[in-house]
């Protein structure tokens, strides 16, 4: 028995030493995988100089102004950098947002008490989502800041002693020209038949690989305020979880939480991707391929240029048909397509027109004119491409404007929103001929003079009482609504006069400069801040007004090749220097026009 | 030598020990010894256990490595899946400068392992990903959960992930929140553009440990079981075996005790009952035999009677006439009266013969039946002395009484016990060689006891037991004195074994001869020892040292 007990025994020692061991040693199961082997180098654009750079007072200023630029999340650590140790901890930000400022004239160092003051105008708000807005209190008068550098006992280089009092990190706009690159995102609009762009800052510190990371992020934060009414955010609760890897393969592979498209939902599945491809690549260069993966869906690989159509900006040609009107009749402007005839107008009609706007889609085109006399009368009409057509009379009265087609939307002759003011208001028309309706206009800004819409046909500039807003057009209702407009804050400018959209980002701006006497052409960025000179002085004569065939996105220009401006009754080309068209560059005009006769209210084909 | 002190002391003890686990375990020994059944019942425990162990440890070792390696397997492939994210998640992070990590690094590090982390969730719960960065040691390690690693992330592992760049895994337990957890830990380097950081991934085999517990739980209860089942199982068997073997050993028991109707019950057609059947069969022929032989004996013995009276009654019409010749024999001439002496000689030595064979043959009969009645022995001792004295004077043998003064009353047959006496005692004269006789009587509160101590030429090694044996002699060639007829002996052990008692002789060869007869006070008690010794106290002393030994084997005893 006791034999018995001991071999059951031995039996369950045996068995209670088996199972999973309490430790084992360390067992190489094989090499690690391979890659990314040793280190490698990514350039990073551009970022600013920090305090111990700076070898003089003044230049300790700049690069304050300049310190906030970069990854908005450590903006205030960078600005407190520059502060002196004494001032560092009464410091503290009031966000992550930053003030741009622009400023007048150069700033005042007095050593008596080493202290700067300068005057400067605000810009705007540059968010952390990398937009800028427009600043909302009035800027007339010119905020005046004062700043105290010097040394620091016992540490070397300068400081500031004493920061502005507004306890704001300040940004001057040279700065956010110089560290910051413009990228635009996209957004589709509410009927989901185009993108709109969104001008957005990337922060030149941000290495180009975690770029796309940045973008989708601000892709999730939805568009900017301006373009609420008008631009769909993402689904609900949308997250990107994920960085954005670096690019293998010429793929860039994005992530997204379910939420960025249903399943089985292929058609937003199908916006979705055209969106980040426009946001994220570019058709000439770096990847060429998105991988899409939305979590619990299959990943798909989207390739190839098709994507491009969703963007109606992509439409715009490299040279674009230019019109103008020479004695009450449209001729082309010498072109490759010189030798058609003007689309759509019949020669009947066209006679006695002092302006006119020409649009296509993809099956029509459309056709607006004012009637030249003292009561202009406003004629539309459509057509199919190829045919021409039927204007009729729009019930309108008084000081017509110029027309613009807002918007021609493919599939009908109906489809299409043209806009005209009218005695400084601003009217809706359609091209079937049907009464023109007002559009409200929020606030008193003054008599409306030039209106110009940009190609997604929902961002609209406005000059009105001499100043230059920005709004959204809404034509999803029946009736055409008008977003609140932003004032921008362009430079140079005590009065504007006309506006053009120059490409998805830029607006080219005429107007009176400071002294209010000499006028110039400005390209200015869409939100005020930053400026590209056109035509520094076009003389003492009034731009009156002022068109643009907006670049192509694809081409990464961010102005316009083609513009022309109207000053005292003749049409100039904006080139180098002033060019008057002349009127031999008109198609069919007679060799020897009658002397006193100019072409005027130069136009393109849109 | 405290040494071989403390050794001995240490044996003395293993040696008491040793004494008392024997005597602890004797009764199990005594029932080992006996027992066919728990001989057999405890080597199939023990074969099976071996066996069922040997193969419970196989089952129960192999089913945990195949669900580690299953654990293993579904782990790797996970951290593989696990470090080509995290690479590519800290692809975009490039080094500033050498050694100076991107400042965001710590944060993606932070989410990204969050992010797996809660990925695996689901999957797993309580698994940990840990990742650190063994070139930047500035970086902290960054965990999933709030638990220290520092028990399941070993050096050696470390090592191997981060300066040898492997891939690696290790088992490790640690105490979490109170409760022992078996980890599987794997550590992967992630490749990135400055280096390596690396991935630990340590999975809790809670559900794998649990398995193999209730895996070698189950093998081992069922291998339990199985042994214990195979116990019942061969004694079920072995009693099959074991029950008519016994009985078959009962029934010869019952045999040789004398029952020879006895049988062994023949069940079925099997080998048992084959063996029960030769059993009887061999029963059945023996019983045959022994009836036969019995009823040979029975003849042989009726034989010897009969012949005996039918003798008797011419010898009595010889003896008649003998008496007349012996009576007128003066009257005749010297050598026929000499005849007739010799005739009257003769003729009594016949008589006594034929008296003994009778006694014998009521012996053999079993007709002799104990007259028992309360004697005193003194008085049968001394008149035995006083016949016996003529003859004794002839021989010149003196006859010495030692008798206790108080008178020895025991329930004996006192015809019977005479006849001993006198044959005893007659034996002593005749044998005495001139020197004296001693005849002593004892007695104590169970058994009397007489001794006749006679000085003759004594006995050889192994008489003693022959001396009982009818017609033997000790010298066949020597002359008769007392014409004693060779039955004596044999009628006195007859008559010590009717008495329930013993009859006993001792002898040595030039020392002389002892008788002892031992009775029962009370007629039908079982004796149990003797108030004399056998052996006579008076043995020559140099003798008895070196014979003690050989004259204890001298002894005999007929009961």
């Amino acid at each position: 028995m006791r034999r018995l007990l001991a071999v059951a025994a031995l039996a369950a020692l045996l068995l209670s030493g088996c199972g999973i061991p309490d430790d084992t040693r360390v067992t190489v199961v094989g090499a690690g995988p391979s890659g990314g082997a040793g280190p490698r180098e990514d350039q990073i654009q551009s970022v600013p100089n920090p305090r111990e750079a700076a070898s003089d007072p003044r230049q300790l200023l700049t690069y304050f102004l300049e310190a906030a630029a970069g990854d908005p999340d450590h903006a205030a650590e960078r600005v407190k950098a520059f502060l002196a140790p004494s001032a560092r901890a009464g410091f503290e930000a009031a966000g992550p947002e930053i003030r741009v400022i622009r400023l007048k004239g150069d700033p005042v160092y007095r050593p008596s008490n080493q202290q700067f003051t300068f005057y400067a105008q605000t810009v705007g708000t540059l968010k952390s989502n990398g937009s800028l807005e427009p600043a909302a209190a009035d800027p007339n008068g010119s905020a005046q800041y004062s700043v105290e550098v010097g040394p620091v006992a016992g540490q070397s280089g300068y400081f500031v002693l004493r920061p502005p009092p507004h306890r704001v990190l300040l940004l001057s706009d040279t700065a956010l020209n110089d560290f910051y690159q413009r990228r635009t995102i996209y957004f589709w609009n509410n009927e989901n038949t185009a993108l709109i762009p969104d001008l957005r800052y990337m922060p030149g510190s941000i290495p180009s690989a975690q770029q796309p990371t940045t973008i989708l992020n601000w892709l999730v934060t939805g568009p900017a305020s301006w373009l609420g009414d008008v631009a769909k955010p993402l689904p609900n609760n949308t997250q990107a979880p994920e960085n954005v890897p670096a690019v293998t393969n010429d793929t860039l592979s994005v992530t997204l939480t379910p939420q960025a498209a249903p399943a089985g939902d292929t058609k937003a599945l199908d916006r979705l991707r055209r969106q980040l491809q426009w946001s994220l690549l570019r058709p000439d260069q770096g990847p060429q391929t998105l991988e899409l993966k939305i979590k619990g869906q299959d990943p798909v690989r989207y390739s190839g240029q098709d994507y491009l159509v969703s963007n109606p900006a992509d439409r715009l040609v490299e040279t674009p048909q230019r019109f103008a009107i020479f004695n009450g009749v449209v001729h082309r402007v010498k072109s490759p397509q010189a030798g058609d005839p003007v689309p759509a107008l019949r020669p009947e009609d066209n006679k006695n027109i002092a302006s006119a706007a020409l649009s296509t889609s993809a099956t029509h085109t459309f056709v607006a004119v004012v009637t030249a006399g003292k009561n202009g009368k406003l004629r539309v009409g459509s057509a199919a491409a190829g045919a021409q057509a039927t204007l009729h009379d729009v019930g309108l009265s008084g000081t017509l404007g110029r027309p613009v087609w807002a918007i021609a939307a493919d599939g009908g002759p109906q489809g299409a929103v043209g806009l005209i003011t009218v005695n400084g208001k601003l009217y809706s028309f359609a091209p079937d001929g049907s009464a023109a309706v007002q559009v409200d206009w929020q606030g008193e800004p003054g008599a409306i003079t030039a209106v110009s819409v940009a190609p997604d046909g929902c961002r609209m500039a406005v000059v009105a009482g001499g100043r230059l807003y920005r709004a959204t057009l809404d034509t999803s209702g029946d009736t055409v609504a008008l977003s609140t407009p932003e004032r921008l804050f362009p430079p140079l400018f005590s009065q504007v006069t006309a506006v053009a959209w120059s490409s998805e980002t830029y607006l080219a701006v005429a107007g009176a400069s400071a002294d209010g006497q000499r006028y110039a052409v400005v390209d200015v960025s869409v939100d005020g801040a930053l400026s590209y000179v056109r035509l520094a002085d076009v003389g003492g004569e009034a731009v009156t007004y002022l068109t643009a065939y907006p670049a192509n996105p694809t081409s990464h220009r961010e102005n316009a090749d083609a513009e022309s401006y109207e000053t005292a009754g003749a049409a100039w080309y904006v080139t180098s220097v002033p060019a008057k068209i002349p009127a031999s560059d008109l198609v069919g005009v007679p060799a020897n026009p009658p002397p006193g006769q100019t072409p005027t209210a130069p136009f393109f084909l849109f | 030598m405290p040494v071989r002190r403390a050794l001995r002391v240490l044996r003395r003890y293993f040696r008491v020990l040793a004494r008392r686990f024997e005597n602890w375990s004797a009764p199990a020994r005594r029932q080992w010894r006996r027992s066919l059944q728990l001989r057999i019942v405890a080597m199939t425990l023990a074969a099976s256990s071996v066996l069922v162990g040997a193969f419970g440890f196989f089952v129960a070792q192999n089913s945990a490595r195949i669900l580690l390696n299953r654990a293993q397997d579904e782990v790797q492939s996970s951290l593989q899946s696990k470090t080509k994210w995290a690479a590519s998640q800290l692809s975009v992070y490039y080094p500033l400068g050498p050694g100076v990590p991107d400042p965001k690094l710590p944060e993606a590090m932070t989410q990204t392992v969050t992010a797996l982390a809660d990925n695996d969730r689901a999957e797993s719960g309580g698994s940990i990903v840990a990742m650190r960065a063994g070139q930047y040691p500035e970086l902290k390690q960054v965990t999933s959960t709030k638990v220290s690693t520092d028990e399941l992330i070993t050096g050696d592992l470390v090592k191997s992930v981060a300066q040898d760049s492997k891939i690696a895994r290790q088992v490790r337990t640690a105490t979490i929140d109170g409760k022992k957890t078996k980890y599987l830990v794997y550590g992967s380097p992630v490749p990135t553009s400055f280096g390596h950081v690396e991935l630990y991934y340590l999975v809790p085999l809670t559900t794998e440990d649990s398995a193999a517990n209730q895996i070698r739980t189950t093998v081992l209860v069922t291998g339990l079981a199985l042994v214990l089942l195979l116990g019942v199982v061969a004694g079920l068997v072995t009693r099959l075996v074991v029950l008519p073997v016994r009985g078959a050993a009962r029934t010869a028991q019952r045999l040789s005790a004398g029952l020879l109707d006895q049988r062994m019950k023949v069940d079925g057609e099997d080998d048992l009952a084959l063996l029960a059947a030769s059993f009887n069969q061999m029963a059945a022929n023996l019983q045959r035999q022994i009836v036969r032989l019995e009823e040979m004996s029975r003849l042989q013995r009726r034989f010897t009677s009969d012949v005996s009276h039918e003798l008797r009654t011419p010898l009595t019409t010889v003896r008649m006439a003998a008496d007349l010749i012996f009576s007128e024999r003066d009257e005749f001439e010297p050598a026929v009266a000499r005849s007739a002496e010799l005739l009257q000689a003769e003729l009594d030595r016949f008589e006594g013969l034929l008296t003994d064979l009778l006694e014998i043959s009521r012996f053999d009969a079993g007709f002799a039946a104990l007259d028992a009645e309360h004697t005193d022995l003194v008085p049968i001792v001394e008149r035995v002395a006083d016949r016996l004295a003529g003859l004794a004077e002839r021989v010149g043998v003196a006859i010495e009484l030692r008798l206790p003064e108080t008178p020895v009353i025991a329930e004996v047959d006192p015809r019977r016990v005479e006849r001993v006496l006198r044959n005893l005692v007659g034996n002593a004269v005749e044998h005495g060689e001139g020197r004296p006789v001693q005849v002593t009587l004892a007695c104590d509160e169970a058994a009397v006891a007489i001794t006749v101590r006679d000085h003759g030429i004594g006995l050889k090694p192994g008489e003693e037991r022959l001396v009982f044996n009818r017609f033997w002699r000790a010298d066949p060639s020597r002359a008769r004195q007392t014409g004693g007829t060779g039955l004596g002996l044999s009628i006195s052990a007859e008559d010590a074994r009717l008495h329930g008692g013993w009859l006993e002789a001792w002898g040595a060869p030039g020392e002389g001869a002892q008788f002892r007869l031992t009775l029962p006070v009370r007629a039908g008690d079982r004796l149990l020892s003797a108030p004399l010794p056998l052996i006579p106290r008076d043995r020559v002393p140099t003798i008895e040292a070196g014979a003690a030994a050989p004259a204890a084997d001298e002894t005999a005893e007929v009961v």
